[in-house]
C-alpha cells in the first residue's frame, strides 16, 4: 500500500504543485492519476520513488516512510515507464530490458536471458530484440519501455502517461495490451494520465487532480461517472458519462438459445417479426444481417459478461429488435433483446 | 624529401616524441573535462563563470604558456612536461564546453528513465549519457588532437617540440628540405591521428547510424 499524508510541495518560486494531499493507494490496485496538465499528477507520482521529494507530509510505502530509503535502492523497487518510451538510444531493445536487471545484480547473460522474457510478455517479436531504439515503431518502444519497467518484477509499476506519444490506434493496443498483463500480474500500478477515457478504460481506482494539485475525487470508474463530487469531476468526464457509467455496470442479460441455422445458412432471430436473419461463418462468428436483399454487415454483438454499454449498444446497432451475443472468441452463443437490455438499463437507473 | 630518405634515423624518435606530446594532453583533457562538465551540469552561473574562463584560458599564446609554466612550477624550461601541461590546459578549455554541449544534448527522458531506474549520479553519466553524447563529443575531441599535433610543433621554440625541432634546425641551417620533412610529417600524423579517433569514433556509435538508416 501507498500512503499519502498531507503531502505538499511548494516550488522556490512559491508555486504550490501539491497541496496537501491525503491518499491511499490500495496494494495491487491499478490507480489512475487524471486531470489537466499542471495539476501536480505527475509531481505526485514521482514523489514515490523520490524524484521529487515532498516540502511537507508523508509518503509511505508499505509502512516505511520512503525518506528512510536511499533513493537508488527505493527506484530500483519500482518499475518506471516515461511518456515516449525514454528507451537508451545505444543500447538494443533486449539491452535495455536487461538494464534494470543488471543494475539489479544478475550477470549479463542471464540478465538477457530475462530480458528477452519480458519482452515476450508485452509481446514484441523476438526478431526486434537486437534493434535499436531508432530502428522501432513508436508502439514497439513503448512495449520495450514496459518490459525494462517489469522485467526485475518490481512490486510497484509507476506509469507516466506511457502512452500519450504514440497515435490512437496503437495507443489502444496498448491499453489492451495493459489490461491483459493486468491478468497475470499482481503489481501495484500508478498510472498519470490526462485522458479521462484511458482512465475510465484501465483503473480500478480513479483520482482526479484539479488546478493547485489538490484532489477532487478518489473512487472507482462507475462512482465517478455516477456520482461526480463536484462540477469540475462532472466537467472532466464529459457529456456521456451517463452512457459510459452504464458500461462497467454487469449486464445480467437472459441469453437467449440459438435455433438451427436454415438450409441457406441464415439463422433466425427470436423476436425479429421483421424478417432479418443473421448469417455466420463456419466458426461461428456473425458476417451479416441480410433480409431479402438487403444486407448490413454485423458488429461484434455483444460479448457474453460485458457491461449493459456494450449490451445497449449492440442492440441499438442491430436493424432488428435483437443483437447477438457472443463468446471470448467471438462466436455467436445466443441472442438478446432490446426490450430485455432497455429494461436492465431501466433498473441500472433508478435512484437507489 | 632527401633529407627524410637519407636520416631516417633521427626522424623517427621526433615522431615518437610529436605523437606522445599530442596524445597524452588530448587524453588528460578529456579525463579532467569529463568530471567538470559534468559537475557544470544544472548549475548555471558556475557553468558561465567555467565557459568564460575556458575560454580567455585559450586565448593566451602558447608559446607564453610553454615559457610561463616552468616559473609556477618550478619545471626545468626543457621538461617536456611544460608541453603536456600546456597543452592540456589547452584541451581542457575546449572539451569542458564540448562535453557540456554534448551532455546537452540527451534527451531529458531517457535522463529520467535512468534516474528513475536508480542509476547512481556517477554511474548514470557514465553508463548513459556519455555513450549517447558521444556523435557531439567525438568531433570536438579531434578538432583538440589536430590542434595539439600542431601547437606541439611550436614547443620547438624551446626546444620539445618533436617534428617541430626539424623546422628549428632546417632554418637555423637554411635546408628547406628538412623543413618540408618536418612540415609532411606534421600533416600526415594529424591526418592518421584524426582518421583513427574518428574510426574509433564510429565503432562506439553505431547506433547512431542504425536510426538513420532505419528512418
Amino acid at each position: 500500500m501507498i500512503e499519502f499524508q498531507g503531502v505538499s510541495k511548494t516550488y522556490g518560486d512559491g508555486t504550490r504543485a501539491v497541496d496537501g494531499i491525503d491518499l491511499e493507494i490500495e496494494a495491487g490496485s491499478l490507480t489512475v492519476f487524471v486531470g489537466p496538465s499542471g495539476c501536480g499528477k505527475t509531481t505526485t507520482m514521482r514523489m514515490i520513488n523520490r524524484m521529487v521529494e515532498p516540502t511537507s507530509g508523508r509518503v509511505l510505502v508499505d509502512g516505511t516512510d520512503v525518506r528512510d530509503v536511499a533513493p537508488v535502492t527505493l527506484r530500483r523497487s519500482m518499475g518506471y515507464v516515461i511518456q515516449g518510451a525514454g528507451l537508451f538510444p545505444h543500447r538494443t531493445a533486449v539491452d535495455n530490458v536487461a538494464t534494470t536487471l543488471r543494475l539489479a545484480g544478475l550477470p549479463r547473460g542471464e540478465a538477457r536471458e530475462r530480458a528477452q522474457d519480458a519482452l515476450r510478455l508485452v509481446r514484441l517479436r523476438p526478431e526486434l530484440d537486437e534493434r535499436f531504439p531508432a530502428e522501432l515503431s513508436g508502439g514497439q518502444q513503448q512495449r520495450v519501455g514496459v518490459a525494462r519497467a517489469l522485467a526485475a518484477d518490481p512490486p510497484i509499476l509507476l506509469m507516466d502517461e506511457p502512452f500519450s506519444a504514440v497515435d490512437p490506434v496503437v495507443r489502444a493496443e496498448l491499453q489492451q495490451e495493459l489490461l491483459r498483463l493486468r491478468e497475470t500480474l499482481s503489481q501495484t500500478i500508478v498510472f498519470v494520465t490526462h485522458d479521462i477515457d484511458e482512465a475510465l478504460l484501465l483503473g480500478d481506482r480513479i483520482v482526479v487532480f484539479g488546478p493547485g494539485g489538490t484532489i477532487h475525487q478518489h473512487a472507482d470508474p462507475q462512482t465517478l461517472l455516477e456520482r461526480p463530487a463536484d462540477p469540475f469531476v462532472a466537467q472532466m468526464v464529459g457529456r456521456d458519462r451517463g452512457f459510459r457509467s452504464l458500461g462497467f455496470r454487469p449486464a445480467a442479460l437472459e441469453v437467449l438459445p440459438l435455433e438451427p441455422a436454415a438450409d441457406d445458412g441464415t439463422a433466425p432471430v427470436p423476436g425479429a417479426v421483421d424478417g432479418w436473419r443473421l448469417t455466420c461463418t463456419d466458426d461461428g462468428r456473425p458476417t451479416a444481417w441480410v433480409r431479402g436483399d438487403e444486407r448490413i454487415p454485423a458488429g461484434e454483438g455483444w460479448r457474453v459478461g460485458d457491461g449493459l454499454r456494450q449490451a445497449l449498444d449492440a442492440v441499438l446497432s442491430s436493424p432488428t429488435a435483437a443483437a447477438h451475443a457472443v463468446d471470448d472468441h467471438g462466436a455467436v452463443t445466443g441472442w438478446i433483446t432490446r426490450s430485455a437490455v432497455l429494461a436492465a438499463v431501466d433498473a441500472a437507473r433508478d435512484p437507489s | 624529401m632527401i633529407w627524410l630518405l637519407e636520416n631516417p634515423d633521427p626522424f623517427w624518435p621526433l615522431l615518437a616524441e610529436h605523437t606522445v606530446l599530442s596524445v597524452l594532453p588530448t587524453l588528460l583533457g578529456l579525463l579532467f573535462a569529463l568530471p567538470v562538465g559534468a559537475a557544470l551540469r544544472g548549475r548555471p552561473r558556475a557553468r558561465a563563470l567555467a565557459v568564460l574562463i575556458a575560454g580567455i584560458l585559450f586565448t593566451i599564446p602558447s608559446l607564453a604558456l610553454f615559457v610561463v609554466i616552468p616559473g609556477i612550477l618550478g619545471t626545468q624550461i626543457l621538461d617536456p612536461l611544460n608541453v603536456v601541461l600546456a597543452l592540456t590546459l589547452y584541451a581542457l578549455a575546449l572539451l569542458v564546453r564540448a562535453v557540456l554541449d554534448s551532455l546537452d544534448g540527451v534527451p531529458v527522458a531517457v535522463r529520467s528513465a535512468a534516474q528513475a531506474m536508480g542509476y547512481a549520479p556517477a554511474r548514470r553519466i557514465a553508463a548513459v549519457e556519455l555513450p549517447i553524447a558521444l556523435p557531439v563529443l567525438i568531433p570536438a575531441l579531434r578538432v583538440v588532437l589536430v590542434t595539439n599535433v600542431s601547437l606541439v610543433s611550436v614547443g620547438a621554440v624551446i626546444g620539445i617540440g618533436g617534428l617541430g625541432r626539424l623546422f628549428t634546425a632546417g632554418y637555423q641551417r637554411s635546408y628547406p628540405d628538412q623543413i618540408l620533412a618536418g612540415i609532411i610529417g606534421t600533416v600526415v600524423l594529424a591526418l592518421v591521428l584524426d582518421r583513427l579517433l574518428a574510426l574509433v569514433g564510429r565503432s562506439l556509435t553505431r547506433w547512431d547510424r542504425a536510426g538513420r538508416t532505419a528512418a
